[in-house]
Parts: structure tokens; sequence; C-alpha cells
């Protein structure tokens, strides 16, 4: 049954589920202070077009390689930048395990980030791929890396708060 | 240098039409309705971007192979760019010469030739058409007739010209060499940042719901920098009193801006936790921490440490247009390379230092679209002087009033001093 995923660890596919619920949330409620919990100190956040990454370019949107620069996003978008007024709604969907390796969980998902303006207009803002790998510490999930492999390759407006 | 400054190449035979009554204030004041006409809109296309100016088309580093091509847009007009056989770089319109087809359907590849997908017609990599089936007939019957001569059909051509690896193209017969047009302080920086190899980085795009010479502007906009963008103050890192310096050329619709490192300064006190974000170490050998060109009328290049982006222009609406960011960094040291993933995080629809511009211009175009387009924008720091090719401070907005004066005159708009300034017959009323 290669393909269809019946003989995947299910503990672990709960445990990256919940972690994608948690994270969808947490940027939804605008909690965006305990974003970067979600990840491991060294961990890597790259947002990419998937038309860059099909090109073999690295193209990076955001290219952050530590946990310090997803904090400094976070303090820049508090305290410096002026970005538009929105709430997000992030779907998660299709959330699978497609490897592991030494501890490393090879991970995708599919999302849409529906965005709603400051006069209540919802359209939608971002669609594509998390293509993770995470790890367990502690028995807990954490991203050794999240990229954001856009669909959506032309960025409407700006992108301040992370997909 | 015998250049002459008031070269323009062949504009001087328009006359005023179809634009604005300039306000009687004259170039410090900007009408409104140059941002929401749909009139003005089309005239740009035809005036600007079919004119007698050189629009960026790419990067010879995104074509180094006989037949790499690019795709991309002047104006409203999608233009391919190839590089041929002979290693020379052809530019056609992405358009059938039978039908009027898209021909090239991928944004970019290698090909030996295209061919369009409705009935066939096939074309080598300088747009000649090559292959028309059924040309002679099929079993006996049909065909076009002895007149037909497939040699003198070909998807439309421009004119291709590089400096410094950098591709322009032009539909006029009219404009000026390339290297004029460019003027001497912009071919000297874009010569010494591409005097060494460069490697593409990737592509960003970008759209943006405002009127492309809003942003055009904003990029010359030494005012709004420290005011608006925060991120450089809350972080320490650029200070709004470091030695700057505009050079207008093109009758001041190009701009190259020139921020100076200040080494004999304090360094500034970074806050960010990891400081590579804003590290602008100059790749180069001289005192240069920020070049921004624009170059009129379609692209502007942020050179910055080693994050190198040029952006191209694509109006789609008087109120909406698409950026096509290119990024690209040296090839020769591996430093360049890192250097370049940080420092980007700043730029682009993401970029620290660039979302504001895209969120500004964008709630502006909704508010100088009240009233028709009514109103002007006031451009008059520093005095209403209009004609200084060079300003060395950065509290001035002489270079915009620059631009608009140059803009109005390759638009053919009459100047706010004219007595004969008017509404003109062919305009539609508003």
């Amino acid at each position: 049954m290669s393909g269809i995923g019946l003989d995947v660890d299910r503990d672990a596919l709960f445990a990256i589920e919940q972690m994608n619920k948690a994270y969808a949330r947490c940027l939804d409620d605008d909690r965006l202070e305990e974003w970067p919990d979600f990840f491991l100190d060294d961990a890597r956040y790259l947002i990419q077009s998937r038309e860059n990454r099909d090109a073999g370019l690295y193209g990076y949107i955001l290219y952050f390689e530590n946990k310090a620069m997803m904090r400094d996003r976070v303090k820049s978008l508090r305290i410096a930048n002026y970005y538009n007024l929105h709430t997000d709604r992030h779907l998660v969907t299709n959330v699978d395990i497609v490897g592991e390796s030494d501890g490393v969980y090879h991970a995708r998902a599919n999302y849409a980030v529906i965005q709603t303006d400051a006069e209540g207009h919802s359209e939608l803002f971002s669609a594509g791929e998390y293509v993770d790998r995470i790890e367990f510490a502690d028995g807990a999930p954490k991203f050794r890396e999240r990229l954001v492999l856009l669909d959506t390759s032309n960025i409407v407006g700006l992108l301040a708060v992370p997909l | 240098m015998t250049e002459p400054a008031g070269s323009t190449g062949g504009i001087d035979a328009l006359s005023n039409s179809g634009g604005p009554v300039w306000p009687a204030e004259g170039w410090s004041r900007v009408p409104f309705e140059l941002f929401c006409d749909p009139h003005i809109h089309e005239l740009e296309d035809e005036r600007l971007f079919r004119g007698p100016h050189w629009s960026y088309l790419g990067l010879e580093v995104e074509l180094p192979e006989a037949g790499d091509y690019t795709t991309c847009y002047v104006g409203a007009t999608p233009v391919v760019l190839v590089r041929d056989e002979g290693g020379a770089l052809r530019g056609f319109v992405n358009r059938c010469a039978h039908r009027g087809a898209e021909v090239v359907r991928k944004p970019r590849g290698n090909a030996r030739g295209f061919t369009c997908i409705y009935h066939n017609w096939s074309y080598d990599r300088a747009g000649r058409v090559t292959g028309v089936p059924w040309e002679k007939g099929r079993a006996g019957v049909g065909g076009y007739d002895a007149s037909f001569d497939k040699s003198e059909h070909r998807m439309q051509p421009l004119r291709v010209a590089s400096w410094a690896g950098v591709v322009f193209g032009t539909f006029s017969d009219d404009a000026l060499p390339l290297e004029d047009y460019l003027g001497p302080a912009i071919r000297e920086r874009l010569s010494a940042v591409f005097a060494r190899p460069m490697m593409l980085t990737g592509y960003q795009r970008h759209t943006i719901r405002a009127n492309w010479k809003l942003l055009y502007e904003n990029s010359r906009d030494f005012y709004h920098a420290p005011q608006l963008h925060k991120f450089f103050g809350a972080f320490g890192i650029v200070q709004p009193d470091q030695q700057a310096r505009a050079e207008m050329w093109h009758e001041g619709t190009h701009c190259l801006l020139t921020i100076y490192q200040d080494p004999g300064a304090p360094r500034p006190r970074i806050r960010l936790e990891e400081p590579r974000v804003a590290a602008f170490r100059t790749a180069l050998p001289d005192n240069i921490a920020i070049s921004i060109v624009g170059i009129f009328p379609n692209c502007l290049f942020t050179l910055i440490g080693s994050a190198f982006s040029i952006r191209q222009f694509r109006p789609k609406a008087p109120d909406r247009f698409e950026v096509h960011y290119t990024y690209f960094t040296y090839a020769d040291d591996p430093a360049c390379l890192r250097e370049h993933l940080f420092q980007n995080n700043q730029f682009g629809p993401a970029g620290y230092v660039a979302m504001e511009d895209a969120e500004v211009v964008e709630k502006l175009q909704a508010r100088i679209a009240l009233g028709n387009g009514k109103g002007a924008s006031l451009v008059a720091m520093d005095g209403t002087d209009t004609t200084p090719d060079r300003i060395d401070h950065m509290v001035s907005e002489a270079n915009l009033r620059a631009m608009w004066k140059g803009y109005a005159r390759f638009m053919g708009f009459a100047p706010p001093d004219d007595p004969t300034a008017g509404p003109v017959a062919g305009r539609p009323e508003r």
C-alpha cells in the first residue's frame, strides 16, 4: 500500500497534526510572540515560491536560519513596521508524514490563508504547501525546518505576518 | 564627456495632448489625475513604454547559453528576450504574426525556436517565421498563393542593447544610444557593481494595487525613508544625517541615489538579535552603503551590500501594477551569497524596509482617486527648483520635482507656466 500511508507512525502523525493546528491558531490569534516556540533554536523558516524552487533558485521571500531571526521578525512587526490591518485565517489540511530518518520526520501539509481587512472584506491571500522537517524533543514535536512553498508566487500587497 | 544633458531623443515632436492642466504653482504640485486617469495610462504605454526610451528586459547572467530565453513586459506589451546561436540577444513581442496568439508560453527556458500552438507557425530565436503548415497547400489544394512569402513575417522585434550585463530594449528608432540614455553616473555605477561575475539567485512577483508612478517616485524620496521605515530607526541601522547624494539624468527621470558608509561615526547600537540581516558590508572597494538606481521608465536597482535586486515595473491598469524582482549577487565569493540571503529579508513584498511602501501607495491610491482625481500632491521641500541634476543632502524633494518635469515633457504635457496650456482637443472630458 505504498503511497497511501497506512503504515504511518500514528502517534507521530497525531502529534504533527496537533502541532499544525496549534501553529495555525497561534498565528490566527495574533499571538506572534509564541510563534518562534514551534521551532528548535537553530531551525530554519523559509518562504519560497514554487517557481523558484522548481528552477533550482533560492529566491526566498523570507530566509530565517535561527530562532533569533524569528523573534526579530515579531519584534519588528510589533515596534517598527506598518502593514495592512488584517486578520488571518489558516486552513491546513492533508497533513502527512512522507518519510523519517534518524528521528527527523519529513512532513507535508497544504495550506490556504484567507485575509480579512479592517472593513471586513475577505480574500484568499496565499495558497501553498508546508514542507517540514520535525523532531521530537521531550515528546513534543518541533520544527527543524519549515519551508512555506508558495503556489501564490505573486504576493498581492505585502506579506508581514508569517504564514 | 560631450553628452548634451538636454538631449532626449525623439520626444520633441510631441505636442501637448491628453494631459492635465498643471497647477499654477508649478512643478511643486503633481496632479492626482496622473495616477488614476485611464486615458493618461494609455498614453503612457504609447509615449513612454513604446516611445523613445529604453526599458529593462533582463540580465545577461540569466541567458548564458544559446537558446536561453526569458519573458517580461515592456509596459503592457509581453516581450521575449533570447540569446541566439551567434550569442546575440534578441527581443520580440510574444504575439504570433499569424493571428496574434501567445507563442512563448513558459516564463523562461531554453529553446531551438518557438512554435505557436494555434496553427503551428514556427519561429527562429529571433522571432522570424520559419515554418507555416500547409503553406503550399495539402493534397494539391489550397495553401497560400504564390505572393505569400513567409520571410516577410515575424514577431515584432525590439532594438536590444546591454550595458555591463544589463539588457534593455526599445520599440523606437528615435531612442538615444543606450550609453547616452543611461548617462555617465549610472553607467559608472553599473560598471562598478557588475565588474565581477554575478549569479542569479531568484525571482519574486508582486502585485500592488496602485499607480506604478507612486512607487517609482517613492524610490527616490529621501524624505519618507527615515519617517516611514521605522525598522531603520528602531534598530539603529541608518541615521537620517548620513551623507547622501542624488544624481539625475534623462530630464530628471533617472535617479542614482547614493548613501555612503560613515566609518568615522560610532557604530549604531544594533538591537537585532541577528545583526547579519542589516550588516552592510560593502562588497566593493568604495564607501558606498546603498545605491538605488531608477532608470526610467521601468526599472529600479537596489544595490546594498551583497543583496542586489532589480525591479521591473509592469503597469496593468491606472490603479494596479506588478513588480517583477530579479535577485542576484556575486558568484566569486560564497560569503556574498550568505550575506545576500540574510540581507534580502529587508526587501521585496515581505521586506523589513519595503513592506510599508506597498501599504502606503495602496492606501494613497484609494484617496487620490477621490473626486475623480482632482487635487494635487505637494512636493515643495527645499524650494520649488526643478533644474538641479544633483543634490547632496536628504532634506529635499528637488529630485522628485525634476522627475515630474521630465515626465511631463516626455508625455508631451504642457508645462504649468505655458500660457496656452488648457484642455486640448482630443482629450476626453472629465
